[in-house]
């Protein structure tokens, strides 16, 4: 939620061109998720990561590129650690597929990430098969998903 | 290209023999038998191997070429064509299956159900017989396992779920649809239509 008392001179604007992220916090995940970047075999980002908790609409993701990524990274390692994990990268996608997915983006600052956003996805609460019609969300996120590793640990991968 | 293996004069020896398996699948097994044919002079080699008949046909022409090939005495191109081994995922995509249970325990979330992966089983072994590519499978929220075919270069793809109640469903999604069929067994899904299904959304 945002906080009313703190300032921050970012726009609250997504354009389609800007770049949203979703932290990866388990190794075995970014592991594979690297490795099918490289070699376009099995390419792509779980759907997993992109489905919101249970009994809510919207996932977060970082607002890449109005900051440097080690700042974003800072965030992320601190995200991380908070649920006992590592930072291990973002999966990328532009804001223009998340639209046209028929999910929508919006700015939703915090005061410790003023970079942070939230992906809605239209499916209501209560809707009859509300889950199956959240992977289909998730499906398309996830297809229009790239990962983009953090880090020195892709150096070890062959 | 061959004329029907049928057509030709066969006679002779059958030898059981059990052939290197190609590619990483270690267990397939191979029951080749001879068979020379008088009209031609040629040897053909009969594969029972419990596979399509699509790859069985592959193997038989591969053979055939390099019999023809060691008949005229010309050196064998070691580079020959091998023809696909289209289940040569299936030991690892297993492999990743069964570690989904020690995923799910590392992410917190339900381990699935022993039907999940009976079913799971069911459908990787299934498709295995007419897909290249290997799936991505993991553990998915309410006891599900994931199997996840993409098509990168068209951004398509199909995702099979698997859930823990024995129910199943089927997502398809390419740039021009996107789809979707919930089957209450997931066994369901192994149906004719499956293949037909991979192969309109490009995945091969």
């Amino acid at each position: 939620m945002m906080s009313d008392d703190f300032e921050y001179d970012i726009s609250l604007s997504i354009n389609a061109v800007d770049i949203l992220g979703r932290e990866e916090y388990y190794e075995t995940t970014a592991r594979k998720a690297f490795r099918k970047g490289s070699t376009r075999s099995r390419s792509g980002p779980r759907v997993k990561k992109f489905m919101p908790p249970d009994g809510s609409n919207q996932i977060s993701v970082n607002r890449l590129g109005i900051s440097s990524d080690t700042v974003l990274a800072e965030i992320g390692k601190r995200n991380a650690a908070l649920q006992g994990r590592s930072f291990w990268g973002w999966y990328v996608l532009p804001a223009k597929d998340i639209c046209d997915s028929g999910c929508t983006v919006r700015a939703s600052p915090l005061p410790e990430n003023l970079y942070h956003a939230d992906i809605e996805f239209p499916v209501a609460l209560d809707a009859e098969e509300r889950r199956d019609a959240l992977i289909g969300y998730a499906t398309e996120l996830a297809y229009c998903a790239d990962f983009r590793p953090w880090g020195e640990w892709t150096k070890n991968i062959s | 290209m061959f004329a029907n293996p049928l057509m030709w004069n066969m006679s002779s020896v059958s030898i059981p023999a059990e052939r290197p398996s190609p590619e990483t699948n270690k267990s397939a097994k191979f029951s080749v038998r001879q068979q020379t044919s008088n009209k031609q002079s040629r040897t053909v080699y009969l594969i029972k191997h419990h596979q399509s008949d699509d790859e069985k046909q592959q193997l038989l022409v591969a053979d055939i070429n390099e019999s023809i090939n060691r008949q005229a005495g010309r050196q064998i191109n070691a580079s020959r064509k091998i023809p696909r081994n289209l289940n040569n995922w299936l030991e690892a995509a297993l492999t990743e299956l069964a570690d989904c249970r020690e995923e799910a325990l590392d992410e917190g979330i339900e381990v699935p159900p022993e039907i999940s992966f009976h079913n799971a089983k069911s459908l990787i072994e299934h498709i295995s017989n007419f897909i290249e590519e290997q799936p991505d499978i993991y553990p998915m929220d309410e006891g599900s396992i994931a199997i996840d075919f993409r098509n990168p270069s068209m951004r398509s793809g199909i995702f099979i779920l698997v859930d823990g109640d024995g129910s199943g469903a089927l997502f398809t999604r390419s740039n021009e649809s996107k789809g979707r069929i919930r089957v209450s067994d997931a066994k369901r899904l192994l149906n004719e239509n499956l293949k037909s299904t991979f192969k309109r959304f490009g995945i091969s």
